[in-house]
């Protein structure tokens, strides 16, 4: 199958690879800069 | 005046909340919510089939584009004020819920397919009880349904996968910015501008794709007969799997691209650009956490 139709198109899936990575990695530094957040650092928030 | 930035993401999250709230205790409802959500899109659709079918093109290549967009824009407007489900809208909420620590991952990815599942059933029965009309069974309708599939299906997988990029790009600004908004006008307004711009602007949706060009599929039958008496037609016949003109080839990387397109130019930029120890600052008020659209 010509690769432009087919479902394993290389350059698509390297780059949602590549989102899959980079936004994981944002929220794992994100969340490692800021710990605390969002709450702070007294967590009273109120019951989900 | 519409919230800051600031306030913008606190209210997401909260709609993440309230979102995967109903996901987690009451995940047939939330499925139902879909339900709704994926047929309240393909109204749009069937009224963009039904008034640009015989706009000639010579006219202006694009009229029928716009045609198509001033009539889907309700769609999107329906779907927000009834507070019913489209997973577009839920890839950049939920990620900025994640960033809140509102859901992790696992619940995230469980929420998108769940969501995607509820949409595909109405999208899809929605648009089969339209193939069983007489009125879209007529020529011109036949041949525009048949038309749109062959351009949409017939297009290569990064052609689909950019435009799918930016259909999102555009739609979810328009589904963030009406929660950025206070008023009941602006809210209308900018919801409404989603669909247009995604609608005129000639992008892939996936979700409105799974009704739109199931369509063509479920008719085609009836399309062959009628071509059949037109000599001057080729048909090009489409089918549901992958490969060129095939329903399976367009939704995978639409909804690949739509991914990108809400989650890092909506989500991910938003979240950005508030300002974390403000964020911080305004959690230290709140008296709740959910917030229902």
């Amino acid at each position: 199958m010509d690769l432009d139709y087919s479902p394993f198109h290389p350059l698509v899936w390297f780059i949602f690879g590549l989102f899959c990575l980079g936004t994981y990695l944002a929220v794992r530094l994100f969340h490692r800069r800021y710990p605390h957040y969002p709450r702070g650092k007294e967590d009273d928030a109120p019951e989900r | 005046m519409p919230a800051s930035v600031d306030e913008l993401v606190v209210r997401v999250a909260d709609i993440c909340t309230y979102k995967w709230d109903m996901i987690r205790r009451r995940p047939w409802a939330y499925l139902i919510s879909g339900f709704g959500g994926g047929a309240m899109v393909v109204f749009g659709a069937t009224l963009a089939l039904a008034v640009s079918a015989g706009v000639p093109e010579k006219l202006a290549p694009g009229l029928a584009n716009l045609l198509m967009g001033l009539v889907f824009m309700f769609s999107l407007v329906i779907i927000m004020v009834s507070g019913l489900t489209l997973v577009t809208a839920d890839m950049y909420i939920g990620i900025i819920g994640v960033f809140h620590r509102r859901i992790n991952w696992t619940w995230f990815i469980w929420g998108i397919t769940l969501g995607y599942i509820g949409n595909f059933l109405g999208s899809m029965i929605f648009m089969w009880l339209i193939s069983q009309s007489f009125a879209y069974a007529q020529l011109p309708w036949l041949l525009r349904a048949h038309g749109i599939g062959v351009a949409k299906l017939g297009q290569t997988a990064t052609q689909i996968f950019v435009m799918g990029i930016v259909c999102t790009w555009m739609l979810q600004t328009a589904a963030v910015l009406y929660v950025k908004a206070n008023d009941d006008i602006a809210k209308i307004a900018l919801a409404a501008y989603g669909p247009l711009a995604f609608v005129a602007g000639m992008t892939e949706h996936c979700i409105a794709n799974i009704g739109f060009l199931a369509l063509p599929l479920f008719q085609q039958d009836v399309y062959m007969a009628a071509i059949a008496k037109m000599p001057e037609v080729t048909p090009v016949l489409l089918h549901w799997g992958f490969g060129k003109h095939g329903w399976a080839h367009n939704q995978l990387y639409t909804t690949l691209g739509n991914l990108i397109g809400g989650i890092v130019f909506v989500g991910l930029v938003f979240h950005f650009v508030s300002h974390p120890q403000r964020v911080m600052e305004m959690y230290r008020n709140k008296t709740s956490d959910m917030l229902k659209l």
